[in-house]
């Protein structure tokens, strides 16, 4: 925790006490930076340190850009882009991206107009066992409160035991007991209960960035044809290897320009089928009656093993067919908790091939016209793929060969019947639970 | 699904959004099927999006994001390169070249005599006319100099202009041009740092009301997208022993003013390319002896005009073939000055190779509208060096002399 205190001081967990997480094997580690982890520093344009340096322990840096409050860039710095003594001048984080995303939010706020309304807002959050989490995020999203109220709502998602319960009680927050064990029949069970106009969904494993609420209030208000608004997710800790090679990769994020997507786009091949681009299920808000009109999340996506992913790609692909705007705002951000343990790295690599390709097998069932642009996704996809196989062997792609392959096995695996295997696994799970 | 996009933007809108009054929404008109949308803050243009049916309408509360977005780049930008300093006006002679097409030149002259500060002259070139009409539009438009050049070609009769101009400055335009009302002091402006010898514009489509207009504008990138000012000298020459200097990148011809002394150093327009020769490139090449003579060229995206572009396909074609074969034979005519070999390569392999693969991927992907713009031009770069063969063997650029080159 040392090497990364001043990004994680809004997330310190709360002495909710006596039972130990059952999270524990995934955030308790000792604190101290693993070998091969990134320090995360943050820091205003304004007030860049002149000189900025590695810290013991730390094999790079992760740095967060702000300028007058508003989140401008992302920086991943490996040691090898640092100087000789391993640090760097302050003044030249500022990238070119990151001068743009200033001009950009500089420009936003000389022309934003007063007076648009925002719809009411419900901030739901599904959670399975993970009461800690829950708890964390309870608490990040009391400290941007503003005079505005909105509805916080929590799905306990058929939890082994009753802690989630307990910490909503302490903090005076609404939770829903969802008994069909799997993402979506969450999200759903939120969309039934919710009563905001506009569902905020958030993952258990991410804390609300300061202006998260202001941000994603504004894109709704801006946008009142939206159907979605995505944010920003960024690293909460870069402390071992798996974060590192997570966040290398890119991560969640999607840059730091505001988009305003519609049902077509120029020139952009499979737009919209490549719907990864959108944005990321940890951050996402739909308009509650869309998705009631669209039938709800696809409870075959998004269930937990053997298949916990494909429900965001789905809705965002579902609320852009359906001819609502999707919008990107960055400065909705959240800080997103990556996986510890590189094994655990590596079922997600897995799971995120499996859970695109359920997608895409679903689609082209669901949405016939689409079919010739799904089987281009799927070629480029694997041709993606490859090139990344090609960029290992020549030592430029930092994911390692293991995380590429089990993300194509898992893609493979997808297309080969597995969107029909989970919907006969929840039918099951249907006729198992009372 | 939106396979062969561009083909499907016809008729496209243009719409000119103003960051500094109130906004308003954006909705298409009864048949457009796409919005052209430029974005403009202090009198310049700043941002374009192209926003499909898809897209559309846009309310006024969602411009301000998309602008921001659209105008970042040139914004970003903004203030690295300071305005330029105030300095007195120099003189402008405007040069408009034409050939037989009465209409157009009509309203090009219309909008230069709309221009407040006024050139201090204007001269109409008619280029190897077939009738006298050309004759009759300037002599009732009043304040334009008539001058004919029998010799067909577009640097003949630019350089026919610039020995009939006597001002310092020689802006030229294109007859199926209209220029906006500051466009003289918008391009004059720059010229007060005193290497500069060349300034160019953006240029905007005047109408997109035609799949070939917009084939042009948004497959082949019109005449440039580029909103953040750009100064280029010497060094922009330099690059890696096998690559040209993308001196087309500087700007168009039919946004353009040169100082006159210039061309006394090195030399006039190249009658061996341009339309009506080799078909283009005849600017890109002066920019490059230009650069070579250690002289400055500046873009500045505030001096605006507007382009008709061509209608109908057959002209398009026809003009992308020009385009493409002009280029190379600029390359050759490049490496008789300087005789590097990245010019050949890049007349010989590069063109070639590049438009080849296009054409490849276009066909593979099925994207009909991006083949059409390709095949042309892989025609034209493929006819280049024969071109070259034949255009070589004349005589190259004349000096700005009083007698001319009226061998």
């Amino acid at each position: 925790m040392v090497a990364c205190q001043d990004a994680r001081v809004n997330a310190r967990r709360d002495n909710v006490a006596v039972p130990p997480p059952i999270s524990a094997t995934e955030t308790a580690t000792s604190g101290m930076a693993a070998a091969g982890g990134y320090g995360l520093r943050e820091f205003d344009v304004d007030t860049l340190p002149a000189r900025l340096a590695l810290r013991p322990g730390e094999a790079g840096l992760g740095v967060i850009l702000r300028d007058a409050g508003r989140l401008v860039g992302f920086r991943m710095l490996p040691r090898a882009a640092l100087d000789a003594d391993g640090g760097m001048d302050g003044a030249s984080l500022v990238d070119v991206e990151t001068r743009e995303a200033m001009a950009v939010e500089r420009l936003r706020a000389a022309l934003t107009l007063a007076g648009a309304r925002a719809p009411s807002l419900t901030v739901a959050i599904c959670s399975k066992d993970r009461w800690d989490w829950v708890d964390r995020l309870l608490g990040s999203l009391e400290a941007v409160r503003d005079g505005e109220p909105f509805e916080v709502l929590v799905i306990d998602n058929a939890s082994s035991h009753d802690r989630i319960g307990e910490v909503c009680a302490a903090r005076g927050v609404r939770c829903v007991r969802e008994p069909l064990a799997g993402l979506d029949f969450a999200r759903n069970r939120a969309i039934a209960e919710a009563s905001g106009e506009v569902v905020a969904f958030l993952d258990d494993d991410v804390v609300v960035d300061r202006n998260w609420l202001w941000a994603m209030r504004r894109a709704w208000a801006e946008n009142p044809d939206a159907g979605c608004v995505t944010g920003l997710v960024l690293p909460m800790a870069l402390d071992t290897e798996a974060q590192v090679l997570f966040e290398l990769r890119g991560g969640f994020r999607r840059g730091f320009r505001p988009q305003r997507y519609g049902a077509t786009r120029h020139k952009e091949r499979h737009y919209p089928a490549g719907s990864g681009r959108f944005g990321a299920g940890a951050n996402m808000s739909l308009r509650r009656d869309l998705v009631r009109a669209l039938g709800g999340f696809d409870e075959a996506l998004d269930t937990g093993r053997p298949l916990p992913g494909g429900g965001d790609l789905d809705i965002f692909y579902r609320v852009l067919r359906a001819g609502a705007t999707l919008v990107y705002e960055p400065q909705a951000a959240v800080r997103h908790e990556h996986r510890r343990e590189t094994a655990v790295l590596a079922r997600q690599y897995y799971t995120w091939g499996l859970g695109f390709s359920a997608y895409v097998v679903k689609s082209m069932r669901a949405d016939p016209d689409a079919r010739p642009a799904f089987r281009r996704l799927v070629a480029w996809w694997f041709g993606y793929q490859a090139k990344r196989v090609v960029g290992r062997l020549r030592g430029r792609e930092p994911t390692p060969m293991t995380l590429i392959v089990g993300e194509v096995w898992g893609g493979i695996v997808g297309l080969c019947g597995e969107y029909d295997r989970s919907h006969r696994r929840i039918a099951a799970v249907k006729a198992a639970t009372p | 699904m939106n396979r062969c996009v561009a083909e499907g933007l016809a008729p496209c809108g243009i719409r000119h959004v103003d960051l500094d009054a109130p906004l308003e929404a954006l909705a298409p008109g009864a048949s457009e099927r796409a919005i052209y949308a430029l974005f403009w803050r202090g009198g310049r243009p700043v941002g374009w999006r192209l926003l499909l049916a898809g897209e559309l309408p846009a309310p006024a509360s969602a411009i301000p994001a998309v602008a921001a977005e659209a105008a970042g780049k040139a914004m970003a930008l903004d203030g690295s390169d300071a305005d330029p300093p105030a300095g007195p006006r120099p003189s402008v002679t405007v040069v408009v070249c034409t050939r037989d097409r009465p209409e157009d030149l009509r309203r090009c002259l219309a909008s230069l005599l709309a221009c407040d500060p006024a050139p201090d002259g204007i001269v109409v070139v008619d280029n190897a006319p077939r009738g006298r009409e050309t004759e009759a539009v300037v002599r009732l438009a009043g304040r334009a100099t008539y001058l004919l050049e029998p010799r067909p070609g577009l640097s003949h009769a630019r350089n026919a202009g610039v020995r009939a101009a006597t001002s310092e400055i020689v802006a030229f335009t294109d007859d199926d041009v209209e220029v906006t009302p500051d466009w003289i002091a918008r391009l004059a402006a720059p010229f007060a740092e005193p290497d500069v010898a060349c300034v160019t514009g953006f240029v905007i489509p005047a109408a997109l009301e035609t799949e070939a207009a917009c084939l042009f504008e948004f497959e082949i990138g019109g005449f440039g997208h580029e909103m953040a000012r750009r100064r280029f000298d010497r060094s922009y020459l330099r690059r890696g022993w096998w690559r040209s200097p993308e001196v087309w990148k500087i700007g168009a011809g039919a946004n353009m003013a040169i100082r006159r002394t210039a061309f006394a150093e090195v030399g006039l327009f190249d009658p061996r390319l341009g339309a009506g020769a080799s078909g283009c490139s005849e600017d890109s090449e002066l920019w490059f002896r230009l650069l070579r003579a250690g002289r400055i060229c500046r873009y500045d995206p505030a001096a605006v005009v507007y382009h008709h572009h061509r209608a109908d396909r057959a002209a398009l074609d026809r003009q992308l073939r020009a385009y493409s074969r002009g280029h190379s034979v600029a390359l050759f005519a490049e490496f008789a000055q300087d005789r590097r070999i990245c010019h050949l390569i890049r007349a010989f392999a590069v063109m070639p190779y590049f438009h080849l693969r296009a054409a490849v991927r276009a066909s593979l992907r099925g994207d009909r509208a991006r083949l059409a713009v390709i095949a042309p031009q892989l025609r034209g770069c493929l006819e280049g060096p024969f071109s070259a063969l034949r255009w070589m063997r004349r005589p190259g650029p004349p000096p700005l002399t009083p007698e001319g080159d009226a061998a």
